[in-house]
C-alpha cells in the first residue's frame, strides 16, 4: 500500500560505504511530499549524492530506512518491487543517455521496468509508442530530435532527453544529481525551468535535486536542505533560508 | 514522410530515417561472408568428419596427463625462460623502434609552426608507407626469412617480433603524439627550438604513459608470437612443441602447452593491470590519449622499471651476440637471399594461381573472424570481471562461470594456431574449413579478452539510471550495455580483420589453403622468388583490408 | 648502463635491418654474382674469429656441428645423436656437437648457412642441401638406405584393395591423399614419383593433396578418415604396427614401393677431405657386436654404415626437378 502523504522519506538514515569507513550520512531524517521541489545543497563531500543514491536504492543505509512511495528502498533490488522502482525517474549529471541509441529509444527506455524481455527487444528494434514519445519530447522542446543519435546532442539537449524519459516513465519522484553542473548559465536556467514545469504539471510529483549553486537552488526550489559532512544542517522553505546559513555550510574546517 | 501510416492524429511521429551507410555496410558484410562461405564450400557432408573426434579426444585427454617426469619438466621450464626472453627482448626492440618511428611518423613534426604543411611532407607520406609494410607481414614470415640468414640464433625471434611490432607501435605512438596538446610544443618552436626537440619536450611527456602501457600490450602479444616462432625453428617452448608434435607425443605437448598457458596468463594479467589505468585499455583500438593525469602512476612506473631490469637478464640468459648481425657470413647470406628472391616470380599457375590463393586467404580471414567475433561478443559479458550490483542471483556462481570462461579464452589464445589447425583437420575435411576453425578458436581467445575488457571499462552511469527506473537486468543489458559496447566491438572486429589476414600464414602450414600454404610449399622448395611474390600479395591484401576497415570504422563510428 | 647498451645495440640492429630491407627492395640483376656460395659461406662459424682465410680449413677446425632432420622422437634424437657425437669426437679428435633442428627446411638452410657442418639428411633434402653449398658431398649412408621403400596406406572403408605393382596405384585416382612433410623423400617425393608412374597426377586426386607434416601424423589422419590414402616411410609404418599403435581395423597397407636411395650424411667442404674420411671411417667402423655401437646402430635401424657418393642420388635429383622441388 502506498502512503499518500509522502513520496520520499528518510528515517534516521546513517550510511557507511565500508564497515570501517567514515559515515557518509549520519542520522539524516526528512520527508518529501507531493508537489515539493527540494534542493540538496552543500559542499562536495557533504553527502548530497549519497542521499540521492540511497533514494534510488543504489546504496543501502547502514541503519535507518529510506522509503519511496511507501516501500523501503533496501528491498528494491527484489523483482517484485520493480514497479515501485518504476516510479523513480533519474536525471544524472551527464552521461545519462545511451549514446549510440537514438533519442526515441532513450526516452522509451524509461518504461523498461514495466516490460518483459520480448517487449524490451521489440522496443530496441523500434519503439511502439512513438507518438507519445514525440509528445514528451515536444514538451521538453526538442521534438525535432526524435531520431537523432543521443551522443550527437549538446549537453543541454541530453538533459532534456533525460527529463523526457522521466515524463514517459510517468515517474512521480524525480531525482536529479547536479542536473546543470555541466551547462552554461543560460542553459542551466532553461533546464531548471523545464524541471520545475514538469514537476508542477502533475499534482503527485516531487523533485529532489542536488545543487552546488545555491542561488539557482533558491530560485527554482520550494525547499532547501543543507548538508554538511553528512549531517543535516538545516531544512527550510526556500524563502526562509538566509545568506549566513548558506555560508556556514561552506566554511572551511580549521 | 511526416505522417505515420493511417494515423491522422496531430503530432504523429515521423518514421525513423534510414541509416543508409549502415545498411550498405551490413549488406556488404553479409555478401562478403556469404561469398567466403561459398568459397570454402557449404556441402556439409564434405565438411565434417565425425570419425576423427576420437583423435581429438585423445589430445584433450592428455591435457590432464601432461608428462611430469623431472627431466621433461626441467626442459619445459628452461625453454619457457627462452620464450620469455624472446618476448622481453622483442618487445624492448619494438618499443625502441616505436619511439623513434613514432616521432618521425607524427604529422605535426612535419608541420611548420603555423600549422602549414612544409615542403618535406612527402617524406612523411613515404615514411608512413614504409612503416606499413612490415606491419603487413606476420612474425612467422620474418622468422622464416631470418632463420635462413642467421641460423640458430636468438636474434631470429627477437628481430621477427621486434620489427613488425615496432612498426605497429610507431603508428600508435604517432597517433598518440598527434593528439597531445600543442601549446607547449608551439611555444618551444616559437622560441627557436628544432622540430624534433620541440616534440620530444613539448608532446612526448603527454603520451609517454600511454605508450609505455601500450608496450605492455605488445608484450603479451610477444609471448604468443615467440611461441609460434618456435614452431618454425626459432627455439624456446614452441621449438620443443614442434619436436613433440612430430611424433604426436600428446603428454609432452601438454607439459609445454601448460607452461605456455601459464606464461601467457601471467603476461596478460600484468598487461591488464598496467593498462587498466589507461585509456588504451583495449590495446589495439584506435589510440586515444588518456585524459587522466599522465604521469606518476606507481604501477606503470614499477612495471616499466621491472621490465627494464629484465632486459639485460634476458640478454645474458639468451647469450645474445649482436655481432652476428654484421658478420661477413650474415652479409653474404643476406646478399644471397636477396639475389635469390629478386625479382619475385609467379609460380606455375601464374597470376591466376596467386590471385586464387589471395582470395582464399581473404575468405579464410573473413570466416574465421566472423565466427570468433560472434562468439566473443557473447562470451565477453560472461568473462568480464564486473560486480553487478543489480544481480539478484548468486554472485559466486557468476564469478565461477566467469573464471572458467576466462580460462577457456586463455587456452584458446595460448595454444598456437598450427596446433589448433592440426586438431581441426581431424574433425573437418581438408580444405578451407579446418583453417577457418583453427583461426576462429585462436582469434576467439584474443577477441574475447579484448571485448571483455571493453565491457569492464564500460561507463555504467546510463545503466544505473535505467536500473534505478526499474529496468530488469535484461533490460539494462539490452538498452544500456549492448548498445554502448557494440560500436567498440565492431571496431575491434574490424581491426582484427587485418590481423586475421596476417595470421592465416600460421595455419597455412597444415594444408589450409591460401597464401600460407603456398608459402609453406615454396619454403620446402627454397623458392625464394616465389616466396617474395607471395609476400607481396600478402602485403597488398593486408593493406587493402587496412584501408577498408579504417574507412568502415570511420563511417559507422 | 645495461639499458643504454641495449638501446645502442638496438640502434645498430635498426641500421642493419634497414640495410637488409634496402637489399630486398632494391637488389636488382646487378647484385654481384661474384659473391659465390663457397667464398662467402666459407666464413665457418666454428672458426670464431678469423673469417678471411678459408683455404686452410682443416687446420682450424676445432668444433664440428652435427645435425639431423627431425624425423623421430626428439628425445631419442637428442640421446642417440649425442652418443654418436661423443663417439665421433673420440674417433675424429675434434669436438662434435649435436644441434637439434625443428624442420626439414631449417636443416637445409642451417647447413647452407654453415651452422651445421655435417648433417643426416633425407634423400631429397640431402640433394637440396648439397646443391646449395658448392663442394658439399654425400659421404655415407646406412646399409638399408640403398634399398629404401615407402608405403601407401588406406582406410579400410575406402574400399581400396592392396595392389601388387606400381601400375596398381592408379586405384588412388579420385581419392583424397596426404603426404607427410613437403620435403620428405619417403613421405612425399618418391610416393609422388610412383604415383606419376601409375599415371596419377596430383590433379587426379580428390581435392588438394595434404601435407600432414610428419609420418606419424599421416597415419593419424588416415586413421581418422580425414584422408582416404596416405603415403609414408615404410620403417615408421612397420615399427608403429609392431608396437601395436595402429588400428588395423581402420587402416591397411595397400602398397610397398620399389626400392630407392634415401637417407645419407652430407658434409660441408670446409671439413676437408681428411676429417671427412675420418668421419666416414668412424661410421663404417661401428660394430654391432660392440654394445655401445649397437645402441647407435639400433637407433638408426641399421646393421652398419656404408660409404656413398653424390652420384647415387642422381635419380632423386631428377624426380625433384620434375616435381619442382628442386629449382634451377
Amino acid at each position: 500500500m502506498k502512503n499518500n502523504s509522502g513520496v520520499l522519506s528518510f528515517q534516521d538514515v546513517s550510511l557507511q560505504y565500508s564497515p570501517t569507513g567514515p559515515f557518509a550520512l549520519r542520522n539524516v531524517s526528512f520527508d518529501v511530499g507531493a508537489g515539493e521541489r527540494v534542493a540538496l545543497v552543500g559542499p562536495s563531500g557533504s553527502g548530497k549524492t549519497t542521499v540521492l543514491s540511497a533514494a534510488n536504492g543504489l546504496v543501502v543505509p547502514t541503519s535507518g530506512e529510506v522509503v519511496v512511495n511507501g516501500v523501503v528502498t533496501a528491498d528494491l533490488n527484489q523483482r517484485k518491487h520493480r514497479s515501485t522502482r518504476a516510479t523513480i525517474g533519474s536525471v544524472p549529471q551527464g552521461n545519462a543517455l545511451v549514446g549510440p541509441l537514438r533519442v526515441a529509444h532513450n526516452v522509451a527506455s524509461g518504461r523498461l521496468g514495466q516490460w518483459g524481455p520480448l517487449e524490451v527487444l521489440r522496443t530496441l528494434v523500434r519503439p511502439r509508442d512513438t507518438d507519445e514519445i514525440l509528445a514528451v519530447l515536444n514538451q521538453v522542446g526538442i521534438g525535432d530530435k526524435l531520431w537523432e543519435r543521443a551522443d550527437n546532442l549538446s549537453g543541454g539537449q541530453q538533459q532534456r532527453v533525460a527529463i523526457a524519459r522521466t515524463l514517459f516513465q510517468k515517474a512521480n519522484l524525480i531525482l536529479a544529481d547536479e542536473p546543470v553542473s555541466a551547462l552554461d548559465p543560460a542553459r542551466s536556467e532553461a533546464v531548471l525551468e523545464l524541471l520545475v514545469d514538469v514537476v508542477s504539471s502533475e499534482p503527485d510529483r516531487a523533485l529532489v535535486t542536488s545543487m552546488h549553486d545555491a542561488p539557482l537552488a533558491l530560485k527554482h526550489c520550494t525547499r532547501i536542505i543543507g548538508l554538511r559532512l553528512g549531517v543535516l544542517a538545516f531544512d527550510l522553505p526556500a524563502d526562509e533560508v538566509d545568506e549566513s546559513q548558506l555560508d556556514s555550510l561552506y566554511e572551511l574546517d580549521d | 514522410m511526416t505522417t505515420a501510416t493511417g494515423s491522422t492524429r496531430v503530432g504523429a511521429a515521423p518514421r525513423p530515417p534510414a541509416r543508409w551507410n549502415r545498411r550498405v555496410w551490413w549488406l556488404v558484410s553479409l555478401v562478403l561472408v556469404g561469398w567466403s562461405a561459398q568459397r570454402a564450400g557449404l556441402d556439409l557432408t564434405k565438411i565434417f568428419n565425425a570419425r576423427g573426434a576420437s583423435q581429438v579426444g585423445d589430445f584433450f585427454k592428455a591435457m590432464f596427463q601432461p608428462d611430469l617426469s623431472f627431466g621433461f619438466v626441467k626442459l619445459a621450464a628452461r625453454e619457457a625462460m627462452v620464450t620469455l626472453g624472446f618476448a622481453i627482448l622483442g618487445t624492448a626492440l619494438s618499443v625502441a623502434i616505436g619511439m623513434v618511428g613514432g616521432l618521425l611518423l607524427t604529422e605535426r613534426v612535419w608541420l611548420s609552426v603555423s600549422g602549414q604543411a612544409t615542403g618535406v611532407h612527402w617524406v612523411w607520406r613515404s615514411l608512413r608507407f614504409l612503416f606499413a609494410i612490415p606491419r603487413a607481414i606476420h612474425e612467422v614470415v620474418f622468422g622464416l626469412i631470418l632463420v635462413n640468414i642467421l641460423g640458430l640464433d636468438p636474434l631470429v625471434a627477437i628481430l621477427a617480433i621486434g620489427i613488425p611490432f615496432g612498426a605497429v607501435t610507431a603508428k600508435v605512438f604517432a597517433e598518440l603524439l598527434d593528439e597531445a596538446p600543442r601549446d607547449a610544443e608551439r611555444a618551444l618552436r616559437a622560441s627557436g627550438s628544432g622540430r624534433l626537440s620541440a616534440l620530444v619536450f613539448g608532446a612526448v611527456p603527454y603520451a609517454l604513459g600511454d605508450i609505455l602501457s601500450y608496450g605492455f600490450y605488445r608484450f603479451e602479444c610477444a609471448i604468443r608470437s615467440a611461441a609460434v616462432l618456435g614452431l618454425v625453428g626459432a627455439g624456446g617452448l614452441g621449438f620443443q612443441l614442434a619436436l613433440s608434435f612430430q611424433t604426436l607425443r600428446y603428454n609432452e605437448m601438454w607439459t609445454l602447452l601448460w607452461a605456455l598457458i601459464l606464461l601467457s596468463g601471467l603476461a596478460d594479467r600484468w598487461s591488464s593491470v598496467v593498462r587498466r589505468r589507461r585509456s588504451l585499455a583495449t590495446g589495439e583500438m584506435h589510440a586515444q590519449l588518456s585524459t587522466s593525469a599522465p604521469q606518476r602512476d606507481p604501477v606503470l612506473r614499477t612495471s616499466a622499471l621491472l621490465f627494464l631490469a629484465a632486459i639485460p637478464l634476458a640478454w645474458w640468459r639468451l647469450e645474445v651476440d649482436i655481432s652476428s648481425l654484421w658478420s661477413s657470413r650474415t652479409q653474404t647470406l643476406a646478399f644471397l637471399l636477396a639475389d635469390d628472391a629478386w625479382p619475385p616470380e609467379l609460380g606455375d599457375e601464374g597470376w591466376s594461381g596467386l590471385f586464387g590463393d589471395t582470395v582464399d586467404t581473404l575468405a579464410l580471414a573473413v570466416l574465421s573472424l566472423v565466427m570468433a567475433w560472434s562468439l566473443a561478443s557473447l562470451l565477453a559479458f560472461i568473462a568480464s570481471r564486473i560486480e553487478n550490483p543489480w544481480s539478484s542471483s548468486g554472485n559466486i556462481a557468476r564469478s565461477m562461470v566467469g573464471m572458467v570462461t576466462r580460462f577457456f579464452l586463455l587456452i584458446a589464445r595460448s595454444v598456437p594456431p598450427p596446433v589448433w589447425a592440426f586438431l581441426t583437420v581431424f574433425i573437418l575435411k581438408p580444405g578451407l574449413w579446418p583453417g577457418v576453425l583453427a583461426l576462429a578458436i585462436y582469434n576467439l581467445g584474443v577477441l574475447g579478452r579484448l571485448q571483455s575488457e571493453v565491457v569492464e571499462n564500460l561507463d555504467n552511469e546510463p545503466g544505473e539510471a535505467l536500473a534505478a527506473a526499474g529496468a530488469s537486468e535484461f533490460g539494462v543489458a539490452a538498452f544500456a550495455t549492448v548498445p554502448a559496447v557494440s560500436g567498440r566491438f565492431v571496431s575491434l572486429g574490424l581491426y582484427r580483420w587485418e590481423v586475421a589476414i596476417r595470421e592465416t600464414v600460421t595455419v597455412g602450414v597444415v594444408g589450409a589453403a591460401g597464401l600460407g600454404r603456398t608459402i609453406a610449399g615454396q619454403v620446402a622448395r627454397f623458392d625464394y622468388d616465389g616466396i617474395l611474390a607471395s609476400i607481396l600479395a600478402l602485403i597488398a591484401v593486408t593493406l587493402m583490408v587496412d584501408v577498408i576497415s579504417t574507412s568502415i570504422r570511420k563511417l559507422i563510428r | 648502463m645495461a639499458f643504454l647498451m641495449s638501446l645502442m645495440s638496438q640502434r645498430k640492429k635498426l641500421i642493419l635491418l634497414l640495410m637488409t630491407f634496402a637489399l630486398v627492395a632494391s637488389a636488382c640483376g646487378s647484385s654481384s654474382d661474384t659473391a659465390t656460395g663457397s667464398s662467402g659461406e666459407s666464413a665457418d662459424d666454428t672458426t670464431e674469429e678469423s673469417t678471411e682465410d678459408s683455404t686452410e680449413e682443416s687446420a682450424e677446425i676445432t668444433e664440428i656441428n652435427l645435425g639431423a632432420i627431425p624425423d623421430q622422437d626428439p628425445e631419442l634424437l637428442a640421446r642417440n645423436y649425442g652418443l654418436l657425437a661423443d663417439y665421433l669426437t673420440e674417433e675424429v679428435g675434434v669436438t662434435v656437437n649435436f644441434e637439434p633442428v625443428t624442420a626439414y627446411e631449417a636443416a637445409v638452410s642451417q647447413f647452407r648457412v654453415g651452422d651445421l657442418d655435417i648433417v643426416w639428411f633425407g634423400g631429397l633434402t640431402g640433394v637440396q642441401a648439397r646443391l646449395q653449398v658448392e663442394g658439399a658431398e654425400a659421404i655415407a649412408q646406412r646399409d638399408i638406405d640403398a634399398e629404401f621403400t615407402s608405403v601407401f596406406i588406406a582406410t579400410t572403408d575406402s574400399g581400396i584393395e592392396p595392389v601388387s605393382d606400381v601400375a596398381g596405384l592408379s586405384a588412388v585416382a579420385g581419392r583424397s591423399l596426404t603426404f607427410g612433410s613437403e620435403s620428405s623423400t619417403s613421405g612425399r617425393l618418391m610416393p609422388q614419383s610412383f604415383l606419376d608412374q601409375a599415371g596419377v597426377t596430383l590433379d587426379d586426386l580428390e581435392g588438394e593433396a595434404g601435407f600432414s607434416g610428419a609420418h606419424d601424423k599421416t597415419i593419424a589422419l588416415v586413421e581418422a578418415g580425414t584422408y582416404e590414402v596416405g603415403a609414408l616411410n615404410s620403417q615408421v609404418w612397420k615399427s608403429k604396427v609392431e608396437a601395436g599403435e595402429v588400428d588395423l581395423e581402420k587402416v591397411q597397407l595397400i602398397f610397398e614401393t620399389p626400392t630407392y636411395f634415401d637417407y645419407h650424411w652430407v658434409a660441408r667442404p670446409e671439413l676437408g677431405d681428411d676429417i671427412q674420411q675420418k668421419i666416414v671411417d668412424a661410421l663404417m667402423n661401428l660394430d654391432p657386436s660392440n654394445p655401445d655401437h649397437a645402441t647407435i646402430l639400433e637407433f638408426f635401424g641399421a646393421e652398419s654404415f656404408i660409404g656413398t657418393e653424390s652420384a647415387n642420388y642422381a635419380d632423386i635429383e631428377t624426380v625433384g626437378r620434375e616435381s619442382g622441388l628442386i629449382e634451377e
